[in-house]
């Protein structure tokens, strides 16, 4: 046996290491090869284009395999592609410990450190929140009032997110875990002071629905506002709609007034935003629609009215009209018949013999 | 330097290691320049007790109870519902109250008395000590409360001056 | 307290019967200009770490109520106080300082030290002794299989730690910590604090104690830190040495 001084001077690397050099060579031949298959495709596909392959780009591939191997598939990752192969394979994960095979991270054990560390840094954060209390109540100081935390804009950010963040696979327990410790955090009298690593957990709250921004409207030589709402789409139908403000209430779709319906239910379709609203006497609309029935016609008018509208209402009236649905675009179209069958869903009557 | 990988479950068996280690080195399953870097030093300083599952029962020996000379004096003072108190036990300085009985206890003991007269000794000093905390509590709260402050702060000859005041803006 | 202080002040005069036997074995011999630490009793001074008197300060000798001990914990204890049990403390410090210079040894050598703990109370506690001292923490959900399938959970190979210090050893107050039985299935030494109601048979080196009161497990965590970090110092200066 040799002792322990001596065996320590060989510097063994140890095994875990050994094995992970292993595999990153193996891993590095393989891209290797890989990018040498790919730049002599590049050259190849060059040549068939009959452009130089010098200057031949990733932009080009792309469009000369779409060029030549066109493909109908619905599904755009489904259909033939050559990229680098960087983009194509998986990164290699680094590795996570030393020679010696100790890992660099204190938690590592636990399998999942990048996690259990934000909840160690929480607890590290309240701890210092306590202390300072704790000075503040000895001294008999005045916290400061403007410097207090406002969180009403933002919300934790979602467990995707998280996960993204921590490059770490989040269960639900520990996202549950992660939001009562940040809860408590917040709760402190004096959480203002670790506002930043707080704030690197918020996400701003800006409303997605209506991300799109609301049109200013134009003004025409009368010096009336007005608003075209172009592709109004429900159904087969497929229409504008201008409205107009200050307006009557005069309703013209395809120059005809509301009678271009014949029935009830679409007249009281195309009605319904301005009634909602409370604008049927204060704004006029024009549509020019064709296509589809009179459902998909009415359809696409109101949704149209609805778009139009966003510009002449306050922003009240703009979340009661997203709660009543006006603002949501029905995308159902009919749905196809099944062969053996008589519709779409419809079924022959069913005989014994 | 060599250590315990996760390849090579060495036992399964048995949970004591020592005599394991050994036997693989022993049988050549294991080369002794790949022995676990613990084993030298388990070698230097063995454990008190081998490490073992199946460890022999212990002497079915009854616990010792642990008693003082003073625990009769603590129970008599006890049983009379003396020096039972709260203890703060995250701050440890000063004695808990049964000690402080025990101390008086001893230094009248010295002076001669008998246990009974001790009881009711410090029975009426607890007494005496309860009335004078009470009262030092009651002027204490007294000087703390809100008019005792307003008066010291408030000049008595301006007051009337305030009131004329407002009534002349008005 | 006294015949502890004594039994470890001799201890620095002598040299202990198996330190001698196994000595011979090993290459020392052929290096006898260089003093190997395992030839010292205590190399580290581990003994000047701590009193009887530290340890009782403490609170250390608490133990459970009488109906939760393990019959293994018999020999460790002073007695029972009005149903209390209570530690004997010399064993205790006895056996403290044995894990100490064990732990000191370990990472002396370059040894990955790993600490648990299962009470959410003294947690980060652990983790920040952890992190202070360069080496890694357990205090959370165990999950099975990281030492007996390791490769799997960690997808590679993976060394594993060559110490682990338990700063109690039960999961909740019924069941024993998976890890106790599975670091001694993969032939890793442990350290355990054990209470009365905790079984030391499968702890390398029992230190029987309290191990609720975060004041005990505040003592425990500097003394293995300090261990600890005296075993690396020692080791920086091995380091340069050879080099």
């Amino acid at each position: 046996m040799t002792d322990w001084e001596t065996l320590n001077k060989g510097k063994k690397i140890n095994k875990a290491m050994k094995a992970y050099l292993e595999r990153a060579k193996e891993h590095d031949e393989f891209m290797e090869k890989q990018q040498f298959e790919y730049k002599i495709g590049k050259r190849h596909l060059a040549n068939m284009m009959g452009e130089d392959p010098e200057t031949f780009t990733q932009k080009d591939v792309d469009r000369a395999i779409e060029y030549l191997f066109p493909s109908g598939i619905y599904d755009p990752a489904a259909r033939p592609l050559m990229k680098p192969p960087e983009e194509v394979f998986p990164t290699r994960k680094a590795a996570e410990f030393d020679e010696a095979g100790r890992p660099f991270h204190f938690l590592f054990y636990t399998g999942s450190p990048n996690f259990y560390k934000l909840l160690y840094d929480i607890v590290e954060n309240m701890q210092d929140l306590y202390r300072f209390d704790d000075k503040v109540r000895r001294k008999k100081a005045v916290p400061d009032p403007n410097a207090s935390l406002n969180l009403d804009a933002t919300l934790w950010v979602t467990k995707d997110h998280l996960e993204k963040l921590l490059v770490e696979k989040v269960s639900d327990l520990k996202y549950n875990n992660f939001i009562g410790a940040m809860d408590r955090l917040v709760a402190l009298p004096y959480s203002y002071r670790h506002k930043e690593f707080i704030e690197k957990y918020r996400k701003s709250l800006s409303s997605q629905r209506f991300a799109l921004e609301i049109p200013k409207p134009n003004y025409d030589e009368n010096g009336r506002a007005y608003v075209t709402t172009y592709e109004c789409l429900r159904k087969s139908a497929r229409g504008v709609v201008t409205i107009r403000s200050p307006g009557t209430g005069k309703i013209i779709i395809n120059g005809k007034d509301l009678t271009y319906f014949a029935d009830i239910q679409p007249r009281e379709q195309v009605l319904f935003p301005l009634i909602f609203t409370g604008m049927q006497n204060s704004v006029d609309v024009e549509a020019t629609i064709e296509g589809g029935g009179y459902t998909g016609q009415s359809g696409a008018i109101r949704w149209g009215i609805a778009w139009g509208l966003r510009s002449f209402v306050d922003k009240d009236m703009l979340d009661k009209m997203h709660v009543a649905g006006l603002l949501t675009r029905d995308y159902r179209r009919r749905e196809r018949k099944k062969p053996g069958q008589p519709g779409a869903r419809k079924k022959s009557t069913w005989k014994k013999r | 330097m060599s250590s315990n990988y996760s390849g090579i479950s060495i036992t399964r068996t048995s949970l004591s290691r020592n005599p394991q280690v050994e036997g693989l080195i022993k049988k050549g399953a294991m080369k002794p320049d790949d022995r676990p870097l613990w084993f030298d030093i388990y070698r230097a300083f063995p454990p008190t007790d081998e490490p073992k599952f199946s460890r022999p029962k212990t002497e079915n020996k009854p616990i010792k109870q642990i008693f003082y000379p003073e625990d009769v004096m603590r129970a008599k003072f006890h049983a009379q519902k003396l020096g039972i108190g709260t203890v703060n036990m995250l701050m440890s300085t000063g004695d808990t109250p049964t000690k402080k009985l025990l101390q008086k206890y001893d230094k009248l003991k010295a002076e001669g008395l008998s246990e009974d007269e001790i009881i009711q000794k410090c029975k009426e000093l607890i007494e005496n000590e309860k009335q004078q905390t009470l009262s030092k509590r009651k002027t204490d709260l007294k000087l703390k409360s809100v008019t005792a402050q307003i008066l010291t702060e408030v000049n008595m000859k301006n007051i009337f001056d305030a009131t004329s005041e407002k009534e002349n803006e008005k | 307290m006294t015949r502890v202080g004594r039994r470890f002040s001799e201890l620095d005069g002598q040299v202990c019967e198996h330190t001698m036997g196994c000595s011979a074995m090993f290459a020392h011999d052929i290096y006898p200009q260089h003093k190997d630490p395992l030839d010292h009793p205590d190399y580290f001074h581990v003994h000047n770490l701590f009193t009887v008197k530290d340890l009782f300060d403490a609170r250390v000798h608490y133990g459970h109520k009488e109906g939760s001990l393990n019959e293994h914990m018999k020999p460790y204890l002073y007695g029972s106080r009005l149903g209390h049990l209570i530690f004997d403390l010399d064993i205790t410090a006895e056996h403290l300082r044995k894990a100490l210079n064990f732990a000191a040894h370990i990472a002396y050598r370059g040894g990955v030290i790993i600490f648990f703990n299962r009470n959410a109370q003294n947690a980060h506690l652990v983790e920040k002794t952890a992190l202070e001292c360069g080496e890694y923490a357990h205090t959370r959900f165990w999950q099975g299989g990281i030492f007996t399938n390791s490769t799997r959970q960690f997808g590679a190979v993976t060394r594993l730690p060559d110490l682990c210090i338990f700063l109690n050893t039960q999961n909740n107050i019924l069941n024993q910590h998976t890890a106790v039985r599975d670091s001694a299935k993969m032939l890793i030494p442990t350290i355990g604090i054990v209470d009365t109601n905790c079984s030391p048979n499968i702890i390398t080196y029992p230190v029987p104690g309290n191990d609720d009161t975060p004041v005990a497990i505040e003592l425990y965590c500097k003394l293995f830190k300090a261990a600890i970090l005296r075993g690396k110092e020692e080791r920086k200066k091995f380091l340069q040495e050879t080099e």
